[in-house]
This record gives structure tokens, C-alpha cells and sequence, in this order.
């Protein structure tokens, strides 16, 4: 599982940690270190296996810290990652970097142990990513499913 | 609270792992200049500790590799091998190495049990089995052999265990002379001090007989000096009388 690392508030990472009853102490601290790193960092003995990615404006191409996010799947051997940095959007929709992201993505397809991957989707966003899906996974767009 | 709740939110680098295994190490009793970045890279290779996290391309270690590393550390101490260490470490939960720690006597059994295991118990490798009759002559001369080693040690065993005895008899009939000595030599001893004591007294009651001679002397030449006094003073009244 990926996720932002955003120690504060009611952020998708207070709310995984809870859930799966980890010790928050632990994941504020690597959050912080990734922050203050700007570091992805693998929590590989946490089930699932945490995988947490520094805080983004938004405003930027992603593509080093994707570079980063797939060393870290793989050296995990990831099957399934839920990917869940744009599952709760708090200003505006960040298209360059969600466009960085997936244009990463469609570069990979055979070189990554990922076979499945979970796309967390703010629902008010949903047809704009999917705009975006298609233009670089135009034929696998089968496989896009929302789950309400 | 127990002593190890202060460190169980600590997720940090290998050089942050060693300065918390120093603090933690002084409240369980171990000594702390081992615990050394070095040492835990070394663990990490051997497999010692779990595979640690990742910080980019840096370790990174939490809670459990700080129960790992110390538990490690007394049980290299106690002269248990890495690789019943490891097989120790890995396979227990959080929970069970934090007991661990915190109960070093219920550890080391284990930790010793594991040994014993690893050396005694694990089978040398035989022969791949078939009914081809080389291959039972195989492994009947592979049994033979090890009957043979058996009893070579079981023999140095007696030998060792007959010398022990020796040892310890000529070491009781050691001290049995020393006690015998020993109480010839009081004896003696309380007899120089009392015929010391007797001889002493005899000469205070000497001594006593001479003083009291002495005072009787005195005494009558005191009496002696007042008569002759009484009787000059008479004199000298007789005369003044007649002038």
C-alpha cells in the first residue's frame, strides 16, 4: 500500500494506521523523516507492507519519485499496490503530476512485479483521471473499474 | 510502565538504532560499546536481525530490530552461535523478544536448547538410500563408524571422569592433614598458655609473700624507733624534774 506521508489530521495515513492498528508513533516518525528526506521509505514487516511517499504541491512532474516508488515495489516484490495519493483531494485536481504519474506507469507494464494495481480516486475527480487513463492505457481501458 | 515503552514508536537509521541499543542496554544489564553501526550492519548480513526497512537506498530499523540487536548481543556473551541466535530472533513475535529481554534466564535456556538442537540432534547426511546392496554396505560402514566414534568418546569420557575422582580424593585427604594439624597445633598452643598462666601465678604469690615480709619488718622497726623515743622523752623529763 502507498500512501502520502501526511502525519497530520484526518489524512488517508492516520485513517490506514488506525484501521490496521499499527503504532502510530512509528509511522509518524518515518511520515516525518520522509518528509524531511524527501525519501520513499519501505515499512516492509507492517501487513500490508506500508509504502510511503513524500508530500507533493501538486504542481510538478512526479516522475523521480515514481522512479523511487517502483524500487521500493520492487524491493518488496509488490504484486498488488493500492495506490491511494488521489483518493482524497483537497484542492484542485494536480494534473501534471497525476499525468506524470501514469505516463510512468504505462512505461513499466513488463518490467515491475506488480501485477495488480488499486487506484484510489476522489470520486469527485473521477471522470478527469479516467480522461487521463485513457490516453495512456487506451487499450487495457477494460480493466478500469470504478468501485463505488 | 515497562522499561522498553519509551522505544517502541523508534523508527530511525542504523547509526540511531545504536545510540537507542546503548541507552536501552544500560537498564537490562548489558555492556554497550559493542553496539556498534558496524555490528549491526554485520547482523543484518548474517541475518540476524529482520531485513530492515528502507529510507531511499538506507536501512532503516524499528522496535523489533532493537530487541533483536540486544538479545543478540547477551546471547553472543553467553557463547551461543549466530546461527541459533538467528533462528531464535526470527522466529519470535514483538511480543515473545520483548519477554525475552526483559526475562535473560527463560532466553538463554531457549537460546541453549537451540544450540543443542543445531549441534547434537541434526542428523549427519547419509548415503542416498536404494536397495542396491553398495549402498546398505554404505550406510552399515557409516553406522559402524559412528558406533566407533561413540565409543572412543564415551571411553576419553571415563578416563576424564576417573581423573576427576583422583583429583577430588587426594584433595580431601589434603584437607583431612591439614584439619589434623591444625588440631595438634592447638593443643599444643593451650598448653604453653596455661603452664605460661600457672607459672605466672606462682610468682605473683612470691612476690606477694616478699611484700608482705617487708611491711612486718617495717612495722616492727617502727615500733622499735617509738619505744627508744619514749624513753629519751622520759629521760629529758627526769632531768628538767631535778634542776
Amino acid at each position: 500500500m502507498t500512501v502520502t506521508a501526511n502525519p497530520m489530521g484526518m489524512a488517508p495515513l492516520q485513517i490506514i494506521t488506525s484501521k490496521f492498528s499499527w503504532n502510530s508513533l512509528r509511522v509518524h516518525r518515518a511520515a516525518t523523516r520522509v518528509n524531511r528526506f524527501s525519501k520513499v521509505a519501505v515499512l516492509r514487516d507492517l501487513n500490508p507492507k506500508l509504502i510511503l511517499v513524500p508530500r507533493t504541491t501538486g504542481e510538478k512532474d512526479a516522475s523521480e519519485l515514481m522512479d523511487e516508488l517502483l524500487e521500493a515495489t520492487e524491493s518488496v516484490q509488490s504484486e498488488v499496490l493500492n495506490f491511494t495519493h488521489y483518493g482524497y483531494i483537497q484542492e484542485k485536481l494536480p494534473k501534471i503530476e497525476v499525468e506524470s504519474v501514469l505516463r510512468k506507469l504505462s512505461e513499466i507494464k513488463n518490467r515491475t512485479s506488480i501485477r495488480v494495481f488499486i487506484w484510489d480516486i476522489d470520486s469527485r475527480y473521477q471522470a478527469e483521471i479516467k480522461d487521463m487513463y485513457k490516453k495512456y492505457f487506451s487499450k487495457s481501458l477494460v480493466h478500469l473499474e470504478a468501485v463505488q | 510502565m515497562s522499561m522498553v515503552e519509551e522505544f517502541k514508536g523508534f523508527w530511525g537509521t542504523g547509526v540511531e538504532l545504536s545510540e537507542r541499543a546503548k541507552v536501552l542496554s544500560g537498564k537490562v544489564g548489558l555492556k554497550s560499546e559493542k553496539l556498534t553501526e558496524r555490528l549491526i550492519r554485520f547482523y543484518t548480513a548474517q541475518g540476524v536481525l529482520d531485513k530492515p526497512d528502507r529510507l531511499g537506498r538506507e536501512a532503516a530499523y524499528h522496535f523489533r530490530h532493537l530487541l533483536q540487536l540486544l538479545i543478540a548481543r547477551r546471547l553472543v556473551d553467553e557463547g551461543v552461535s549466530l546461527v541459533a541466535i538467528s533462528k531464535f530472533n526470527l522466529n519470535k513475535s514483538t511480543d515473545e523478544l520483548e519477554q525475552a529481554l526483559l526475562n535473560p534466564a527463560k532466553d538463554a535456556a531457549k537460546a541453549v536448547i537451540e544450540k543443542y538442537r543445531e549441534e547434537v540432534v541434526t542428523p549427519k547426511e547419509l548415503p542416498a538410500m536404494s536397495s542396491s546392496p553398495v549402498a546398505i554396505a554404505n550406510v552399515l560402514s557409516e553406522i559402524k563408524d559412528l558406533k566407533q566414534t561413540m565409543n572412543e568418546e564415551v571411553q576419553e569420557i571415563q578416563k576424564t571422569q576417573y581423573q576427576i575422582d583422583k583429583s577430588l580424593n587426594n584433595l580431601i585427604e589434603t584437607q583431612c592433614e591439614f584439619y589434623k594439624r591444625m588440631e595438634s597445633e592447638q593443643v599444643e598452643m593451650r598448653h604453653v598458655v596455661l603452664s605460661t598462666l600457672e607459672r605466672m601465678a606462682l610468682m605473683i604469690e612470691q612476690q606477694n609473700k616478699e611484700f608482705r615480709y617487708q611491711i612486718d619488718m617495717l612495722k616492727k622497726q617502727a615500733a622499735s624507733a617509738q619505744d627508744e623515743m619514749l624513753v629519751l622523752l622520759n629521760k629529758q623529763q627526769e632531768n628538767r624534774f631535778f634542776k
